[in-house]
């Protein structure tokens, strides 16, 4: 009798267990290099420097090599990260950066609606990344569709499927 | 849900007067909308997709044949049979009165292929690697438009990503969106200017006046379907007598 619920406790314990896991086990993104959002901020930077379709397409785009290289081809600092990427900047290699944020290909979305239109901050849809010190391994705001249509209901922006899905 | 008065009702007009039956708007259609090509085998298995296709329409008897070419494409109901049998409304017709089909909301049941009476919803039998693309062709995919799963239905959407851009260039220059402000690929790609595309609504169109013109007829009106594309009936002319 007690060794049956000894049984039934561990493999409840083990099912609880593998649950726990599988939901934490979210994928997360390494970047090749280290980059420090906040000392660029510092740097006076804008988003848009670097983001470049971020005002008036709808993908806001990741940096080219050659942005990077317009500061980092002598080093500022004495940062490894730094290093790896003068490496690149030599070789002129492309930097291979990982997204963090990406939809489905069935869904259509533009940056330029939601800031030029909308003006909406960065924030609100990608966290406190301005801050960060090194890339974010996961997003901060899951884009999912609910979180969509509950801006767009408060908003009054469309609710038609169409309007987002192609 | 209704119709929205504010903003344009899509409608196009082909002149079959002008058709030429030569099949540019087809090719342009499925370059545009990401539609692969398909094989002898699959169209003998009647899969082949085309959203828009060119029937030939044969009539009368050696020695007075005539054949007649009509683009058909799907006609845009404004009351859709095919609406109404989808058991999960991915198929419906939006504010804009284009049919849509939300494809990862689409179980594949083939009911509104079945209800449409005009036959342009198409079931996709396999997946879209199955057709291996030349590489080149690869760099030539519309971004703006999702390749379909298999088991989903798939149609013309009067290049409704195409609309989506225009809506958005429209809300940059803080105005409504007008009849001109697109038009789907099939209607750019056409040489012989055979199709019209706009606002039915707005009495300024060309769409407008060719819709009120006397050889303006619906295909298959009777059904109460109420389709968005106008077909302008041939002249006289006859292709045995010349004249
Ligand atoms: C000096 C160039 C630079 C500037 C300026 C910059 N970024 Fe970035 N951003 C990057 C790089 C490089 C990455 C990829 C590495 C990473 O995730 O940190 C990135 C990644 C991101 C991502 C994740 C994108 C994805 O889905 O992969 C977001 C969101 C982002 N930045 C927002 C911002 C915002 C908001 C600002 C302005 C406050 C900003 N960035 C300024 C270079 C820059
Ligand atoms: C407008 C000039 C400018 C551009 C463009 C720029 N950086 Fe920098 N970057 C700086 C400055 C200034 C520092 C030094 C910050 C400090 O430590 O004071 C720096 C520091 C760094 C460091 C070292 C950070 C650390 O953790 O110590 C890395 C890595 C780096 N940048 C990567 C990049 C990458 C990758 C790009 C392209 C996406 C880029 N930078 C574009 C100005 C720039
Ligand atoms: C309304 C929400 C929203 C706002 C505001 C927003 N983004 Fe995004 N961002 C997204 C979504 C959604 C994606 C994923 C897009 C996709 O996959 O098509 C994304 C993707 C990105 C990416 C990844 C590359 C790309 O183009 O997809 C970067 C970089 C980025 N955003 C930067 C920014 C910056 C910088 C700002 C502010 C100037 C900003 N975003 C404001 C929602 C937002
Ligand atoms: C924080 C609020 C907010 C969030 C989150 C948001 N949107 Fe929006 N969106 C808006 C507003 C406001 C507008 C209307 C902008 C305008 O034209 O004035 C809009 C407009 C749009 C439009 C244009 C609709 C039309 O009428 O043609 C699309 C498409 C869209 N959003 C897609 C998305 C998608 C996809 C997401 C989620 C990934 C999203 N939005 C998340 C606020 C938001
Ligand atoms: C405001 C934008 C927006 C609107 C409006 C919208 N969707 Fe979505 N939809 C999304 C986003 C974003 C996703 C999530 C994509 C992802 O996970 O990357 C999504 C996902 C979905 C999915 C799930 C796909 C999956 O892989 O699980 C279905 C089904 C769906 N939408 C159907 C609909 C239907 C039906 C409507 C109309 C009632 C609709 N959507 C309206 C933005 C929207």
């Amino acid at each position: 009798m007690l060794r049956g619920f000894w049984i039934a406790g561990v493999s409840l314990l083990l099912v609880i267990g593998a649950v726990l896991v599988g939901s934490g086990r979210e994928r997360s993104v390494r970047q090749p290099i280290q980059f420090n959002h906040a000392k660029h901020k510092a740097a006076g930077l804008e988003c848009s420097f670097c983001h470049q379709g971020v005002d008036g397409q709808a993908f806001a785009g990741l940096p080219p090599l050659e942005t990077c290289a317009i500061c980092h081809t002598a080093p500022m600092t004495e940062s490894a990260e730094e290093a790896k990427l003068a490496t690149l900047i030599v070789k002129g290699e492309p930097v291979p950066w990982q997204r963090l944020y990406g939809l489905a290909p069935h869904v259509f979305f533009s940056h330029r609606r939601h800031l030029q239109l909308a003006q909406l901050e960065c924030k609100t849809c990608h966290g406190p990344i301005e801050d960060a010190t090194t890339p974010p391994v996961r997003p901060a705001v899951k884009h999912s569709m609910k979180w969509c249509m509950s801006c767009h209901e408060q908003r009054g922006a469309s609710l038609d499927c169409m309007a987002c899905h192609r | 849900m209704s119709a929205d008065k504010t903003q344009p009702l899509w409608g196009m007009v082909i002149d079959l007067d002008r058709c030429t039956g030569c099949q540019a708007c087809v090719v342009a259609c499925k370059q545009e909308n990401n539609v692969p090509f398909s094989s002898r085998e699959e169209a003998a298995y009647g899969r082949e997709i085309s959203w828009i296709r060119v029937m030939a329409v044969t009539e009368g008897e050696f020695p007075k044949v005539k054949i007649r070419y009509m683009p058909l494409l799907c006609q845009q109901c404004d009351a859709p049979p095919c609406t109404r049998v989808c058991p999960t409304r991915a198929t419906y017709k939006n504010p804009q009165g284009i049919v849509g089909q939300i494809y990862p909301r689409c179980i594949g049941c083939r009911y509104c292929a079945n209800a449409c009476p005009y036959q342009v919803k198409y079931f996709n039998w396999y997946n879209w690697s199955h057709f291996r693309w030349p590489a080149e062709m690869r760099e030539s995919l519309n971004p703006d438009v999702s390749l379909r799963p298999k088991g989903v239905i798939e149609k013309c959407t009067f290049c409704h990503h195409r609309l989506q851009h225009a809506r958005e260039q429209a809300a940059i220059e803080g105005r409504p969106v007008e009849s001109t402000d697109f038009v789907p690929a099939c209607v750019s790609s056409c040489p012989a200017r055979a199709m019209v595309f706009g606002d039915l609504r707005d009495p300024e169109s060309t769409v407008h006046k060719l819709a009120a013109s006397p050889r303006a007829f619906r295909m298959l009106e009777d059904l109460g379907t109420e389709p968005k594309v106008v077909y302008l009936k041939e002249g006289e002319w006859n292709a045995t007598t010349g004249g």
